[in-house]
Formats: structure tokens, sequence, C-alpha cells
């Protein structure tokens, strides 16, 4: 079986290489899809993807015996499903790798905004000692779940014990006793928006989803609510998120950018209240294990005969 | 005929066909000649919390049988629970032959003094022909608005001797007051009123009337502190929450408003504070307990509640303001924390969830705010505590309530369980289909949470626990169907399987035993 990974080339690829190579031997390491590697794409019949690159229609006319693209991420929009889908080739993602780091990721965004973190650590840094802040407890807050699939599911457990008063909206209601279990109630988004002190966003990005909060979303809610937004840039209208936060509407923890690395000059790094970090939310040590050891289970499934698991092309996948 | 089956036709003529009781010697001559369905207690207080049950749910007499004076003295707790619930119920008591009355023989007693204060009407029959006179009376004043018990004495010998009906025309009817149009007048020119409503409005049927009301005063409806029946139609949009019996608790939450309105609703206070409550200017009533707005120096509208509120909507436009309580999205959030140690919310919650058709006989005494907050006030009939927050009032009240409610579930403590446990006897006699849930945290947690608040060097008193009660064996002793349920994963199953049983049947439910912030 010719399978090829494309990574990134900031990752430590002679370790990995090493590694995978241990369980799946010959397996070719390269850092373009369209790089000559070891074997000729003509020949690769499964194909290792991370978000860091495009799998186009056209990329994948290169790639004619390909059978399988093991995507070793939560998101593949960067993967055209479609095309993948029409040619017969399977997609999978690896969606239980992360959901759990980035559920944790949403709560430092959350309570770094509610007790003002980055002010207070930059008083101290000037020799300051702070006597009073406008901090505020999660407990008791209304929290908002755009989105309730495996991340939702995380967060929202990891809720439970601080006490918030947790919605979440989805075309999808979960079971009775899920909600029940984790302390949900499932409204729609208008009333989410308005009811909720905190909002995160764990929605796929669709066509559906696209531009899914905008200016009136944002006029929707609570002066000063926190929005938080792990998941992708493309579901929030930029210069509406920009507006909101500039003018101090809502406070903002952003994990993804428009275009990454984001343009720094735009105002919105300079505004009070807001949190920034690298896309980097889904990315911890154990969490990077996870997806290698996840994603070589994946690929040996199908190289054994078995149907791969979590794949995005079938029609029962998500959307 | 004897005066004995004369009594039972008067009483069979006011809609009495049942009379609960535990017999004695006194007490036969009368039995002997009963016309009605005679369902036997194994403890006279029993009798009269059944009675008080099946009067409270019939909105009409009804009457427990009482034994002498030992069998009256037994049951004086209940009597007074029936007062404060403005129940209606006829208690007769076997009273013995008067002819030897001067020699104070065995089981004499002065029934009136043992009653006094506690009963609308006390009479004692000592002539066959005062028979049809005392129990019109009698049943004229217990249905007269406030309700409540009243007491007939029912010497032997009386019983024994031929009738001699002397008729007697009583009238019963409830006066619509001219004060009505002050309170409407008020209610126009408030800016920001509110509403307390009562056990009157489900005694009278007056759910739509309060809903109106509301809508059209865009206010916020909250329930008396000790709401013993529910006080608004499921899902109000109004209704606002249970207001706390002290008086600190209430001027917090009604201080904002520059009018209050009691509707069929009185301000029970426990326990003390220093605040003063509300002052009189701010409140008004509207009701049929004159000593409601007596005590509280306010305004009034005495009469039927629902004509009361009719007369006052026929005044009263609709006033622009609008008011809808905020959703409680925290309650999803307690039910989660509180499953994994069988938390008073999550058993609440599935409790809620496995009877949402039955009427609620609640005496789960520290989880009935938890059980108020659930949304268990469904409108007529859904919800019975007692007003006195008597222990053993419950599963005895649940006697005469399922005889015309045959889906009941009492929910009740492991401790309050022990007053009336003879209750379950007669359950399982009659066949009548109560359901029980036991909420069972081995302890008297209602007072190691005052305890705690108050005085806390007591929480740990060992008298506040009370281990070693094999709760399912008992209630199988007693010939009920039993079971019992320790984990939150089977609560579910174990709750359907006692919904799902034919005839009463019982299901101890073992649960968190952590002392609750109720007072602090």
């Amino acid at each position: 079986m010719k399978v090829r990974a494309v990574l990134p080339p900031f990752l430590p690829l002679e370790e990995i290489e090493r590694r995978v190579n241990a369980i799946l031997p010959g397996v070719d390491v390269v850092t373009s899809v369209d790089a000559p590697g070891k074997i000729p794409p003509a020949e690769v019949e499964v194909l290792i993807l991370t978000t860091f690159h495009d799998f186009t229609a056209s990329a994948l006319t290169a790639y004619p015996s390909l059978k399988f693209v093991q995507v070793a991420s939560t998101g593949y929009n960067r993967v055209d499903v479609e095309a993948c889908r029409a040619r017969g080739v399977m997609v999978a993602n690896i969606p239980v790798a992360n959901s759990k780091t980035v559920a944790e990721h949403v709560i430092l965004l959350a309570l770094a905004l509610l007790r003002d973190l980055r002010g207070l650590d930059a008083d101290m840094r000037r020799g300051e000692w702070p006597m009073l802040t406008g901090a505020n407890d999660l407990a008791g807050k209304v929290f908002g779940i755009v989105g309730m699939g495996r991340i939702g599911r995380e967060l929202a457990a990891r809720l439970v014990p601080f006490e918030t008063s947790t919605i979440y909206t989805d075309v999808v209601a979960l079971p009775a006793e899920e909600e029940r279990r984790l302390g949900l109630t499932r409204v729609e988004l208008p009333e989410l928006l308005s009811q909720a002190d905190l909002i995160s966003l764990h929605l796929p990005l669709t066509e559906r989803t696209r531009g899914v909060v905008g200016a009136a979303e944002f006029g929707l809610m609570k002066d000063q609510a926190v929005f938080i937004n792990t998941a992708r840039a493309e579901l929030v209208d930029p210069l509406a998120l920009r507006d909101a936060v500039t003018r101090g509407k809502v406070r903002a923890g952003l994990d993804v950018y428009p275009t990454e690395p984001p343009d720094f000059s735009d105002p919105i790094f300079q505004a009070p209240g807001t949190a920034f970090t690298p896309h980097i939310a889904g990315v911890t040590f154990e969490a990077q294990q996870r997806f290698l050891q996840e994603t070589v289970k994946n690929v040996l499934r199908y190289v054994q005969g078995k149907e791969p698991l979590y794949r995005v092309d079938a029609p029962s996948a998500p959307p | 005929m004897k005066a004995a089956e004369e009594l039972s036709r008067l009483l069979e003529s006011h809609g009495v066909h049942e009379i609960f009781g535990n017999p004695g010697t006194t007490e036969l001559p009368f039995l002997e000649e009963l016309r009605q369905r005679y369902y036997l207690t194994l403890h006279d207080a029993i009798a009269l919390g059944a009675a008080d049950g099946a009067a409270q749910v019939a909105r009409g007499v009804a009457v427990a049988n009482l034994h002498a004076a030992p069998g009256l003295g037994n049951a004086i707790g209940f009597l007074d629970s029936a007062r404060r619930n403005r129940s209606p119920v006829l208690v007769t008591v076997g009273q013995q032959d008067l002819r030897h009355a001067d020699q104070n023989p065995l089981l004499f007693g002065d029934f009136e003094a043992m009653v006094r204060g506690l009963v609308k009407r006390f009479h004692e029959v000592r002539r066959p022909e005062e028979l049809e006179e005392a129990v019109e009376r009698a049943v004229r004043a217990a249905l007269e608005a406030p309700m409540g018990p009243v007491v007939l004495s029912l010497p032997m010998n009386v019983m024994e001797e031929a009738a001699r009906p002397t008729p007697f025309s009583a009238r019963s009817e409830f006066a619509t007051d001219e004060d009505v149009q002050g309170i409407a007048a008020r209610l126009r020119t408030s800016s920001n009123p509110a509403i307390v409503a009562g056990y009157e409005v489900d005694v009278f049927d007056a759910f739509a009337e309060v809903g109106e009301l509301a809508r059209r005063l865009g206010a916020p409806v909250y329930a008396e502190p000790i709401c013993s029946r529910s006080p608004v139609a499921e899902g109000l949009p109004n209704f606002a929450g249970d207001l706390l019996p002290q008086s600190a608790y209430i001027d917090s939450m009604l201080g904002a408003y520059d009018l209050v309105l009691l509707v069929g609703a009185d301000l029970t206070l426990y326990p003390y504070s220093a605040a003063p409550l509300l002052s009189r200017e701010r409140l008004a009533y509207l009701g049929s307990d004159p000593s409601v707005p007596t005590k509280l120096h306010c305004d009034r509208a005495l009469g039927e509640l629902r004509r009361l509120l009719r007369a006052v909507l026929a005044d009263l436009p609709a006033s622009g303001r609008s008011f809808r309580r905020p959703p409680d999205f925290g309650r999803a959030n307690r039910v989660a924390r509180a499953a994994s140690r069988m938390g008073g919310e999550f058993v609440v919650d599935a409790i809620h969830r496995a009877f949402p058709d039955y009427t609620v006989v609640d005496e789960s005494v520290s989880l009935i705010p938890t059980m108020k907050s659930v949304g268990f006030y469904r409108g007529k009939d859904s919800y019975f505590s007692s007003r006195s927050q008597q222990l053993g009032w419950g599963l005895a009240a649940s006697i005469g309530i399922s005889l015309r409610r045959p889906k009941t579930v009492v929910v009740v403590g492991d401790g309050a369980l022990q007053y009336s446990i003879q209750a379950l006897w007669t359950l399982a006699r009659y066949r009548l289909p109560t359901k029980v849930v036991v909420v069972n945290n081995t302890s008297y947690t209602i007072l190691k949470s005052y305890s705690k608040a108050n005085h806390p060097r007591l929480t740990g008193a060992e008298y506040l626990d009370l281990p070693g009660l094999d709760i399912e064996a008992i209630a199988r002793g007693y010939g009920l169907d039993a079971n019992t349920v320790d984990s939150s994963e089977r609560l579910d199953g174990a709750l359907a399987g006692l919904r799902g049983k034919d005839g009463p049947a019982l299901l101890n439910v073992r649960m968190d035993r952590t002392v609750p912030d109720l007072f602090s």
C-alpha cells in the first residue's frame, strides 16, 4: 500500500516519519501536495493531509490511483470533498483527538476575559498593585454554545462544575438524557445570542454556516458579552466583529482569523476586552500525540481492508 | 328510624358518600346505621387527614369519625392542619352516654374545650330533634368562606333514640363586597403592581381570572409563602416563583412594587425576622378570609374569589405593561451536578418527569422548595401540601385525595413518613392506587438545615439522624408493593416501574445526605 503524508515543514518530520514507519513501513513524508517525493503522486493510494494544505479538484487529478484521503485534524474544509466523492475517493477526518483540548481553551479564554487576566498581568509587570477589578464570576452566567458537536459536548461537560446556565443551539437536538447529563437547554440562535453572557462558536464551516454571525447577531448580544471563536474565522463577518469589539459592545476571545497569520494592524488587536491566541486552541502536546495515533490507526484500518472511521464523504456525514 | 340513620341520610344529602375513621365503642351506634362507605384507618389522626384531603379535592364536606376523647385528642394536630388548610372537614366524635355523664365515665370528655380555637363550629347533639339543624349549621359553617373544620359530638344514647326530624333551611352563598371597586381603582392607578396568588385560586378554580389579571396588569405573579395548592395554571408566563415566609425575604422580593395584591393568599411568616413586613398602604386583599386583611391592616374585598376577580376585571383596562418570567437556564445545570450523588434537584426532576399527569401530595419537607421550583403547579387539583407543615399529613390526606384522583403520587420524606405510616395499610386495604415516593436521606434534614444556619453546634446531633429504618420492609408489612433505588442510573426506570403498578406502591429513594442551605 503506497501511503503519502503531507505535513507542514515546522513539524519534527524525521521523528514523525520514524514513528509512523515503525507501524506503516514505506510511508512517504513530504511537505507539499505536489512534491515529487519517494512515491510519485500517480501511484499514491492513501494521502494523509493536515489543515495546513489545500487539496483541490485540480490537485486530485495528479493522484489517479488515490483511494483514501485521511485528514489528520478535525477541520477538513481545505479538502474538496465533493471532488473526492465524485471520483470515489473516501475522505475521513479525526474528530476525536482534540475536542477536549479545544474545550479547555475556550474556558481559558472565558476566564481570562471575565477576570481581566491581561489587564492584571500588565499592571503587575508595570510594578502596579491594583486593588479593584471589574472581574466577574463564571458561576451563574448564561453560557451559550453554538453548535453541539463533539467539542460543544466536551465544553458543556466542563461547564457543569462551573455552575453555568448552559444553553445551546444546533440543528439537531441532543437526546433528552444527554441534555440532562450535561445540564443543557436548547434554544434558537436569536434567543441564545440575546440571553447568553458568554457565547462560543463550535460549528463546522459550510456554505450554510459561513458568516452566521454578522452585525445583526452582534446587535442581539448583551453589552459586554464574551464572544469566543475557536472554530473558523469564516463563521463570522470580520467587519462586524471588529466593529462590535472596538465599540466595546462585546469582549472577544479569538483563536482563528480570516488570514493566518492575521493583519496585526487591524484595530481589533488594540481593543481592550480581548484575548488572542494563534489558532492553537486544539494544539497541545497531548492532542498532537492523539492526532498521530488516531491517524495511523485509521489508515491501518484501511490498509487492513476495513472501512475507515470518521468518513466525511459519506451521505450521512455531517454537513 | 333511629337518629343514627337520620344522621347518615342527612350527610348523604350533602354529598357525603364515604367516612374515614377508626371506631370504638362510642361510635358503634352510628356505624350500625351507616349508609356511607367506611374507610378504616389505623389511627384517628389519619382519618382526619384523609377527610381533609377528600374535602379539599371535593371542594365539599368530608367526614372523619373519631373515637371519643382519646381519638379526638390523637387527631388534634390534624384538626389544626385542617383549620390552616381552610378545609371543610366535618368531624363526628362519639360521646359517652350522657345519662351518666355526671359520673365522668370512661371515654367521656369536654370536647368543646378540647377543640376551642381550632374549629369554626362545635355542637353536641343532646336531643334527636336537634340533629337536622345541627348538621345543616355544621355543613354551612364548614363551607362558608373561609372554609374550615367543624365538630359534632354524637352521644351514644342520642344515636340510639328515634329520629325526630325538624326541617331546617340553610343558605350557603358568598357575598361580593363593594370594596371591589376600590381595589380596581388602586390597580388602575398603580404604576408597578405585583400579584401574590394563593390556595384559594385552586379552591375556587380562578386560574383563568388570575392569568387575565396578570396579563392586563403586566405584573408578576408570586405564590404565597407556604402555598398549599397550585396558585396558577401551568405555564403562566407571569409566574415569578414562590415567596419565602420570612418578612425580610418578602420585603426583598416585593419591596419594589407600589401595590401588592393578595389574591386568595396569605403572608405566612416563619422564622422571625426583625424586618417589618410591607406597609399596609402597599397591600390589598381579594379573597374569602377576613383574618388576612385584618392582621395586615390593608384594604380588602371579601367574597368568593372568582366572582371578585371577574368584578375587578370588568373595570380594569389593559395597562400596556408586560411581564414575562426570565427563563431559568440554571436548573439544567443544577440537575446535572446533582446527578452523581442522587441530589435533590436530580431526584425531584426525575419525579417531575415521571408523573406529569398526577396530582402531587408534597410532604418532601426539605425538598419542598425544589418541588415547587420545577413546575408541579399545574393548575386545578395538581398540587397539595399542608399549610400547617404538619408532618404526617401528606400520606393521610392522600387517602381522601386518591378517592377522587386515582392518579395521585405522594412525595414524602423518610422522617415524615413515620408520622402516619399506618396510612399505608388503608391504601393497601382499599386498593387505592396512590404511589408513594419516599425521598430518603435518613435524617431530619430540615432541622439540620435550620441548625446549620442558626444553631451550628447541633448539625451533628445524633438525634437528627434516622438510621436503621427498613422502609421497603415496613411498606411490605403493611401490604404495599415496595422497592428501593439507590443509583442515579436506575432512578428513571424505578419511577417508571412505580407508575406502572396497578395498586398502591412505594418506592424508597435513597438519596444524597448533603444538608441544603434553606435558611441562610
